[in-house]
């Protein structure tokens, strides 16, 4: 009899674990954002207009659509050894143009996060314990998309960043590493005004989360021609071969073997290859400098 | 045993919570009403008002927050979907038994629409996301490609991009329709449209691509994924009155999968819907020089001939004046057998039975002062039953392209009306059955990277019996006139491709016979020869090289075709005459926002075999016409425009201007007699001339919020004819200018309101101005989701000398009901009752009224099915 009731409570506690899986149904959504980065303080922003955050079953992504669609499209494109297989998916993937080589998935019931990160062939993700900002909640308020938002303030990554969240939709996620305001963190910027993220809609997900097809595609080397990838725990030595692959010419050309690359202009000018490398990490360098 | 353990390890429990009392805080998360546990709820703790620390509640609803050291958390915060988020001010202290009541509240997702971007340029495709670009009113696919930024959708549902008819629709990267692609455009619902793709400089011939450059768009349809490779099935069906019953039918079954595509679809309708025209084959993809010019009320303008009875055509919607009963059926089935190979086959069936009452008073005024004026009374009734069918096999390898194209098509047509001319009634009735067949071969053979052989043949036959028949008190006048044409026509051509050069060198020999006979009865007109009989063969070798220079961001190209055209008429000299068309066109990209496109061509052309035929030919029941005999026409036309798309800014500027010169050696000359109307052509040179600007400015305000586009035209001619054997020199001018105001700020309001004004200059034997203002708007309104009430009005006012008039409004209201596939709808047309529209023109020595009868105030009620 005992032993009967030691096996309802473990029913009940496995049943309950699953609904602790964060409700999946109830909370399944897809939002979507603009990114605006700078290269250079000095210059304008760049603008990546097709930002998705999905939220299923207690996990996000935060992606660009137009990437994971080029990502998806090449399992489809090449076989394993790197070959075109299928010529008119390879079509369609040639006519798409990714802006953003770069998507975060957090897993909120490990409370970790892997920063995912692709330059050329190279693929590099950096896994860490997520870390609750600090919000400081102010009693500002402003409307976004029709959403009642109040904003917090906190010093986070190194940044210090400005961020709106609503209530009305409480989920305690955001865009990139963003997360643990009251609710959906629907705007964010940064003192030094290098990001900016701005939330453009939402919309309930009942199927398509795409968490378990970004990670297979950075964790799984799909085809042999896909250069080294390079995972670790060690976030700081990702963010940092990241930040020079993007903005070092000759280390990228090291990285990828790439020998005597010349860039020219449609007239066939030759073109400064080093003035194209410029980068600026969301997480300062400095921040992993002070953590030491 | 077993109990000491575990009260041992209870008391060490018990004595580590005691030890955490200090540094956590803990409770229960439980839903307010039922006081059931809620897990996984987010619960933050903060102090003040900065939070410090975080939890998740567990399945008992239960959480522990640990609370950093030297903090003293006062305030609890939870939220989670499903219910209001929650705060609870804590007492210092408190550690321990905490419990947090959520109450149930459904997340609205308000701006439930995830947003793409809207349009993205990737190298010479640009790409709409079609829910940008929604407003809620369309309901085709033609009605939602008329909102893209430099689409224009034509009522026959023919598209244009930037002004130019496209080259190719796809559905899905496949080419269902071929030339007939009308059907999809006014028929496949708005709502299974995901993105449409315009691939400019579009060459469907992979054989020929980057050797052979084209001007041309495609347009591809991209579905919502979940519409792909699925039956759709939509319908609509309305009922009205009067006359009763009024009624709207159609009903639609596509598949459009990757492999195999389907569309079959019914129709039909009395309540003027002009459905035949969706059957047209579109400009550009149709055949033949000057693709096909369709006069209204016509299928296929290879089926006419000269006894061709005219009809009304209004610029308004159809639905206030077309008298019509109309039915349609297309079968169209698309396989793809392979990589490249596909087969396509289509069959159309239509019928329309179509009425107009209309009458017109025409005053024509002569050189010496004295004027004749016509008066017409008419009551039409124009029935034609048509067909067509087509098979087209297409192989369209990288290296090697084939393709054959059999279509015949047929119609039987009957216009009798009954007219009140002058003092006279007259009974006129047509009699029209025509048919016809043809072929169309091509091969291309890709020989290297740079070079391609191109053939083509292209064989048509051709046959009307046409019959007209004019009775009068006094008169029985009959027309006959028998058409057989075969013509074969076969080029060849080969490709280069070299440096910046891409060649292009073809040679054909066209081989045509021309059969005429015309036979009047009781036809009379002095010196007028009213029988005779035309039959002609002509061999007409044709070359033509041309060139398409790449010069940077700038394209220019040069063309000469010429063609020997060697005539052997029976009874008569044989001919001979060379035709030309030589001519030069330029795209320059000048920057990523500014295009410049100029193009320039002479024209040396002379009039088809037809106009051989001596023997005049009764048109109507007063107009006698002899055809201008192989008329020889000179025309220079040059053109440029600069254009400013800038995307992302969404604004868009235009402008163009052109210049032409013509001439030729025969002069348009007519006679005006109380009961006939004689044209004909002298053998004397004439001049005309003309020339235009126009600027348009279309800028979108927050993508759907506000859209403003103003244009502006100037235009001059000078013409020649010959009135009662007198010349007439008339120089013309109109002035146009029209603005645009499209918003939908908010998803419940929409309008758009379109307002032109033109001026008209006329001198001549006379000098005439006439002014025209003419306004047309919609508007939308949504009291509540689901329900939408739109209204329609257009309004013509107009002022010839000593004549001003002032049309009564015609107003459309409807309402409609969305359900989840379906919408129900409720309309009133034409509100205020107007029954006759009436418009005013004038030219050097005409001036005209028209009155046509509108179908008056009339009521329906439907449904109309999305999916």
């Amino acid at each position: 009899m005992k032993n009967h009731n030691l096996f309802s409570r473990t029913s009940l506690c496995i049943l309950a674990l699953a609904f602790l899986a964060f409700s999946a149904e109830a909370q399944n959504v897809r939002c979507s954002y603009q990114y605006f980065y700078k290269k250079d303080p000095a210059k304008g922003f760049y603008k990546v207009p097709d930002m998705r955050l999905d939220h299923c079953d207690g996990r996000t992504a935060w992606y660009s659509e137009t990437t994971a669609i080029s990502d998806s499209l090449s399992f489809i494109a090449f076989d394993e050894t790197g070959s075109i297989a299928d010529n008119e998916t390879y079509g369609q993937l040639t006519r798409l143009r990714p802006k953003l080589f770069e998507c975060t998935t957090i897993d909120y019931q490990t409370q970790s996060f892997i920063q995912h990160y692709k330059s050329a062939t190279l693929h590099l993700n950096g896994t860490g314990q997520l870390i609750l900002p600090e919000w400081v909640l102010s009693d500002e308020e402003k409307v976004v998309e029709g959403y009642l938002c109040h904003k917090a303030t906190a010093q986070y990554l190194g940044r210090d960043w400005t961020v709106w969240y609503t209530e009305e939709i409480p989920l305690n996620i955001g865009p990139w590493l963003l997360w643990g305001a009251p609710g959906l963190i629907v705007e964010a910027r940064d003192a030094d005004n290098l990001f900016i993220f701005k939330f453009t809609g939402i919309e309930s997900l009942t199927e398509g989360c795409r968490f378990d097809l970004l990670r297979k595609y950075y964790l799984e080397p799909h085809n042999k021609k896909r250069g080294a990838d390079y995972t670790t725990d060690e976030m700081q030595k990702v963010e940092s071969t990241y930040t020079k692959l993007m903005s070092d010419v000759h280390f990228f050309d090291e990285a990828h073997h790439i020998q005597g690359a010349r860039a020219t202009d449609a007239n066939g000018r030759e073109l400064d290859r080093a003035a194209f490398f410029k980068y600026i990490p969301k997480i300062p360098t400095e921040y992993w400098k002070n953590k030491k | 045993m077993r109990p000491r353990i575990l009260s041992l390890l209870l008391a060490l429990l018990v004595s580590c919570t005691a030890a955490l009392a200090q540094t956590a805080v803990s409770g229960i998360v439980r839903e307010k009403k039922t006081k059931e546990p809620v897990a996984g709820a987010f619960v933050l703790g903060l102090a003040a008002s900065q939070q410090k620390a975080f939890a998740y509640s567990d399945g008992e609803g239960r959480f522990v927050l640990k609370v950093p050291e030297g903090v003293v958390l006062d305030e609890i915060r939870v939220s989670m979907m499903g219910f209001a988020a929650t705060k609870l001010p804590l007492v210092p202290g408190t550690s321990t038994g905490i419990v947090i009541e959520l109450a149930e509240q459904r997340t609205e997702l308000r701006a439930a629409r995830v947003e793409a971007a809207a349009v993205e340029e990737k190298g010479d495709t640009l790409s709409y996301t079609a829910g940008a670009f929604r407003d809620g009113t369309e309901r085709s696919m033609g009605d939602l490609l008329e909102k893209l930024p430099g689409i224009t959708v034509t009522p026959s549902g023919g598209i244009q991009h930037n002004g130019k008819a496209i080259g190719k629709l796809y559905v899905e990267g496949m080419d269902l329709m071929g030339a007939r692609y009308g059907t999809v455009t006014n028929n496949l619902s708005a709502d299974a449209i995901a993105r449409v793709e315009v691939y400019q400089n579009h060459q469907p011939v992979r054989a020929l691509q980057d050797i052979s450059l084209t001007d041309r768009s495609a347009i591809n349809i991209i579905l919502k994924e979940s519409v792909r490779s699925t039956w759709l099935f939509s319908g609509d069906a309305a009922l009205g009155l009067p006359p009763f019953p009024l009624f709207e039918a159609r009903v639609m079954l596509s598949n459009f999968g990757k492999k195999r595509q389907s569309l079959f679809l019914i129709k039909g309708n009395n309540d003027g819907g002009d459905i035949l025209q969706e059957l047209q084959q579109q400009s550009i993809l149709g055949r033949g020089p000057g693709a096909y010019l369709i006069t209204p009320g016509e299928v296929d303008s290879d089926l006419r001939s000269r006894l061709n009875p005219g009809r009304s055509y209004l610029s308004l919607p159809k639905e206030y004046w077309y008298d019509n009963l109309s039915g349609l059926g297309s079968l169209n089935h698309l396989v793809k057998m392979g990589e490249t190979r596909q087969l396509r086959l289509t069959l159309q069936t239509a019928g329309e039975r179509y009425n107009e009452t209309s009458e017109s008073r025409e005053e024509i005024r002569f050189a010496d002062g004295t004027s004749l004026e016509i008066l017409e009374n008419r009551t039409m009734t124009d029935r034609r039953g048509y067909f067509s069918g087509t098979a087209a096999y297409e192989d369209n390898g990288a290296t090697r392209y084939i393709s054959n194209e059999f279509s015949a098509a047929g119609q039987l047509r009957v216009n009798e009306s009954v007219l009140q001319g002058g003092r006279n009634q007259y009974d006129q009735r047509y009699d029209l059955p025509s048919f016809k067949a043809d072929n169309l071969l091509k091969l291309v053979l890709r020989r290297s990277a740079g070079r391609a052989l191109e053939l083509t043949s292209d064989s048509k036959y051709r046959r009307t019996n046409h019959s007209a028949r004019y009775v009068t008190d006094g008169r029985d006048n009959g027309q006959h006139l028998f058409g057989q044409d075969y013509s074969t026509d076969l080029r060849t051509s080969q490709n280069w491709s070299a440096g910046r050069h891409r060649i292009s060198l073809s040679e054909g020999m066209a081989l045509e016979y021309v059969d005429r006979r015309a036979e009047a009865e009781g036809v009379t007109f002095e010196g007028v020869i009213t029988s005779g009989s035309l039959s002609v063969l002509a061999l007409r070798p044709t070359a033509r090289v041309s060139d398409a220079i790449s010069l940077g961001g700038a394209r220019l190209t040069l063309a000469l075709p010429a063609t020997l055209h060697y005539l052997i008429i029976r009874g008569h000299d044989n001919l001979l005459y060379p035709t030309l068309t030589p001519s030069s066109s330029l795209q320059w990209k000048l920057s990523r926002r500014l295009e410049l496109s100029a193009s320039s061509y002479y024209a040396l052309t002379r009039s088809n075999a037809e106009s051989l035929l001596d023997a005049a030919v009764m048109q109507s029941w007063r107009t006698l016409a002899v055809s201008d005999s192989l008329r020889r026409s000179t025309r220079w036309n040059t053109q440029a425009t600069l254009r400013w798309n800038d995307i992302p800014a969404m604004f868009f500027a235009t402008l163009s201007g052109s210049w032409s010169m013509g001439g030729s050696n025969r002069a348009s000359s007519s006679i005006w007699l109380e009961n006939q109307t004689y044209q004909y052509y002298l053998p004397l040179s004439t001049a005309t001339s003309g020339w235009s600007v126009n600027a348009s400015l279309k800028k979108y305000f927050g993508l759907r919020a506000f859209v403003v586009e103003l244009q502006g035209s100037w235009m001059e001619n000078e013409m020649q004819e010959y009135l009662q054997g007198e010349l007439v020199n008339y120089h013309s001018a109109r002035l146009h200018t029209q603005l645009n105001l499209a918003s939908n700020p908010v998803w419940w309001f929409s309008t758009d309101i379109t307002g032109s004004y033109d001026r008209d200059f006329v001198t001549g034997s006379s000098k005439q101005q006439t002014q025209m203002v003419q306004i047309d708007g919609t508007l939308r309104f949504k009291p509540v989701k689901p329900l939408a009430i739109d209204a329609t009005g257009h309004w013509l006012w107009s002022e010839i000398p000593g004549v001003r008039v002032s049309n009564t409004p015609l107003l459309k209201v409807s309402a409609s009901w969305s359900l989840k596939n379906a919408t129900l709808f409720v309309e009133c047309r034409n509100l205020l009752n107007a029954t006759e529209y009436r418009r005013e023109s004038v030219s050097a020595y005409r001036t005209t009224s028209s009155i046509t009868q509108l179908t008056g105030r009339q009521f329906l009620l439907g449904i109309r099915m999305s999916r």
